[in-house]
């Protein structure tokens, strides 16, 4: 859930109105939670490694509201049993199928009456998919059904990837939680993603992101059209690095309790193509709507009308997952035309074209984005006509605002653009030379982040703002 | 140790980098256990003494004063006529009058991102600004901050040139810091310190802008009551001579004491159309 995710923008500092929940960058999280249950994870004995899970997760996600917690559980409960009643073991039940369609619906509905009755808890889509998932997997006889509630529930409450994912199939994590790994290279590898994710976030998304809050400040119809292009692009760098900072960080910390989550985030901005760039953005989440819906209602093998239709079915309820509002129907169903338009005739092109395809991809997305940023409708028409002046002039445009605010932010969007290459990531997490400088690099990266965060989460009005 | 050491040199550093902070923090506190006490008493102290230099119970500018004053230029008759007869005459009530935009040639505004916006959108070209995002007052001349794009201080800026009107628009980012008194005492020093600057210049304190209703909901520090009563200390600095209170805010009130909540996209800061709302406040109130 993005939208989630963008209050994590506000995270740190909007704890001052009361913490609605415990996150990643937060330093009780960095120094007090996570070292308190890696050191009880590891000394604990095998058959007890699971609750000290449990608990931790239950605990980090009570921080939220225990309300909330408590609701988690009883579903978590209830879906134990219920996928229980369509197990394979149970496949001679004349009503499994009914059984099976019911829990899912059931878990569906649940979700879609969070999504149109906010407060939503938090990760309850990215809770709810890793659930239907698993039961669709149960159901097709591709794994076995969990026997213990306890891993069970640790599965599902598996704090790293509670809040926002990655996405998990079952078998992805079932081995660890039988056979828990601790081991100290992962302990070191993981802390090392950890580290990378949030300078991402801290110090690229969180900083990146006062652009952007520049332009509803200055208002859109005052933005003058350079500064709209700039902002737009800003946007687009700042979403990327908070989420993919915030899958580092849990991927990060998975690793350290010797779990492999897997990847959500292969340089997208790099692809050619709107549909490789959501193979690589987002992946675990493509790949559950892959794997569960489209290729259920047929994929791309069933004709072109079909597969067209299939798209817009996909396309439709990612908009919907991201939130039960207009823009994310109008951001789907975006990049439903431009997948179509892709699969139909565009994409062959393109792959013979690739700087066409990278100038396409880096102009297209980013105008996607402005869909999904803006969730109210009719400031996306005033943004759309800042980008393209055809219209009108704007109001009260002051030319002087993209040199201004351009020269300001420059250090981090540079910084930014240089980390959407591949490189970088790579040489911090991907070597085995220059250690020592990886090793320094990163302690340095680790405590500026901190910094960063305490001076933003210590007293507000001491951190002068305006 | 050693091993682990070696598979896990970044947590190793981290760990000890930690311990070492953790026990400069412990030892801090426990040498000097009560510096944040006493900062806290100090604000507090401050309170029972203001001094009352600049204070004076006018804060509007008497009639005396404002004929007495002859500021405006030719061009200045000219827009004061073209106002709404009604609002002039409530404006000579006031002690206030219309003045046309080459009022502001030898005027220099002083604030922070609010001023940085009205600057960008004001619509008032001539004048020279000090803006710093950020600002507070106790940064113009204790802790200086440098204007972005001259780089100067506020006393560089003041001894290079002379000025004729001196606007401060100052306060919403330490509205969370100090007592009002503290706040007010140390707004009155600034003033005092520009008086000695720029002696023949007339200084305008404007009032400190309303937050709206959304932004002010459920907010302990940023929140109109506290705004007014800041603001109700700014009036008393005004001597009805050379120094003017401004009270801005009735140019974004919405009617409750609040900016307009259409007026701000993040609460605090005017859009850029609304800012020429306070050059036209300001354009009708100068003296």
């Amino acid at each position: 859930m993005y939208v989630c995710l963008q209050a994590h923008g506000k995270g740190v500092i909007s704890c001052r109105k009361g913490c609605d929940s415990l996150t990643f960058p937060n330093l009780y999280f960095i120094f007090a939670f996570l070292p308190c249950a890696l050191i009880a994870y590891y000394l604990v004995p095998e058959k007890y490694k699971n609750y000290v899970l449990l608990l931790s997760s239950v605990i980090f996600y009570g921080f939220g509201s225990w309300w909330q917690t408590g609701l988690l559980a009883a579903d978590t409960i209830a879906n134990y049993f219920m996928t229980g009643l369509f197990s394979g073991k149970n496949a001679k039940n004349p009503h499994r199928r009914e059984m099976f369609a019911l829990t899912v619906a059931a878990n569906v509905a649940l979700l879609v009456w969070f999504k149109c009755h906010p407060p939503i808890p938090v990760g309850i889509s990215f809770y709810t998919f890793q659930i239907i998932a698993y039961q669709i997997d149960v159901y097709r006889n591709d794994i076995p059904r969990e026997d213990s509630l306890l891993r069970f529930g640790t599965y599902t409450f598996l704090f790293p990837k509670l809040q926002e994912g990655p996405i998990t199939r079952y078998d992805e994590v079932s081995d660890q939680l039988k056979r828990h790994v601790c081991q100290k290279e992962n302990l070191e590898y993981g802390f090392r993603i950890f580290v990378v994710g949030l300078s991402y976030k801290v110090l690229l998304a969180d900083k990146i992101s006062g652009l952007w809050k520049q332009l509803s400040i200055i208002g859109y119809e005052s933005v003058s059209t350079p500064m709209a292009w700039l902002g737009m692009w800003a946007y687009t760098l700042q979403l990327y690095f908070d989420f993919h900072g915030y899958s580092l960080m849990a991927i990060g910390i998975g690793r350290m309790f010797g779990f492999m989550l897997p990847k959500n985030f292969v340089t997208p901005y790099g692809s050619t193509s709107v549909s490789e760039f959501y193979r690589r953005w987002h992946a675990t989440l493509g790949r559950w709507f892959r794997d569960y819906i489209y290729i259920p209602l047929g994929g791309s093998r069933a004709g072109i009308k079909r597969t067209i239709l299939n798209l817009l079915v996909v396309w439709t309820l990612t908009g919907l997952w991201h939130g039960v509002k207009w823009n994310f129907v109008f951001w789907g169903l975006s990049l439903f035309v431009l997948i179509a338009i892709e699969k139909l005739f565009l994409r062959k092109w393109l792959d013979s074209h690739p700087i066409v395809g990278h100038i396409y991809l880096l102009l297209v997305i980013p105008l996607t984005w402005m869909l999904f940023a803006n969730t109210d409708v009719s400031s996306i028409g005033i943004y759309f006509s800042r980008l393209f002046p055809v219209v009108s002039a704007g109001i009260d445009v002051n030319l002087c605002d993209f040199s201004e605010y351009g020269l300001s932010y420059a250090p981090y969007l540079l910084a930014g653009v240089a980390c959407l290459f591949p490189q970088p990531e790579k040489f911090l997490l991907g070597t085995k030379k220059y250690q020592k400088a990886v090793v320094a690099i990163l302690s340095v990266l680790f405590w500026v982040c901190v910094v960063s965060i305490h001076r933003s989460a210590s007293n507000p009005f001491m951190y002068l703002q305006f | 140790m050693k091993a682990f050491m070696k598979k896990c040199p970044l947590v190793m550093v981290t760990i000890v980098i930690a311990l070492v902070v953790a026990a400069t923090v412990v030892v801090k506190s426990f040498a000097f256990p009560a510096a944040g006490n006493k900062a806290q008493e100090t604000h507090g102290n401050v309170s029972s003494s203001l001094p009352q230099s600049a204070v004076s119970s006018s804060c509007a500018p008497s009639n005396v004063a404002g004929s007495s004053k002859t500021v405006s230029s030719a061009g200045s008759a000219a827009s004061h006529m073209q106002h709404k007869p009604g609002s002039s005459a409530q404006k000579r009530a006031s002690g206030f009058k219309s003045s046309g935009k080459e009022y502001f040639s030898d005027a220099l505004f002083v604030g922070d991102s609010l001023t940085e916006g009205f600057k960008d959108y004001g619509g008032i070209d001539n004048a020279s600004y000090f803006c710093h995002v950020g600002l507070s007052i106790y940064q113009l001349f204790e802790h200086p901050k440098t204007d972005f794009s001259t780089g100067l201080t506020l006393e560089q800026t003041l001894r290079k040139k002379k000025y004729g009107k001196i606007y401060m628009l100052l306060g919403i980012n330490e509205i969370g810091t100090g007592s009002t008194d503290y706040f007010v005492r140390h707004y009155s020093n600034a003033v005092t310190k520009i008086r000695s600057l720029q002696p023949d210049a007339v200084i305008y304190i404007q009032s400190i802008l309303y937050v709206t209703p959304s932004k002010a909901s459920g907010e302990s520090v940023f929140n109109n009551t506290n705004v007014r009563k800041r603001n109700s200390g700014l009036k008393t600095l005004a001597d009805g001579k050379n120094v003017f209170y401004l009270n801005i805010d009735s140019a974004i009130d919405d009617g409750n004491g609040n900016m307009h909540e259409e007026y701000s996209g993040d609460g605090v800061h005017l859009k850029a159309k609304y800012y020429p709302l306070l050059s036209t406040y300001i354009e009708e109130h100068t003296v």
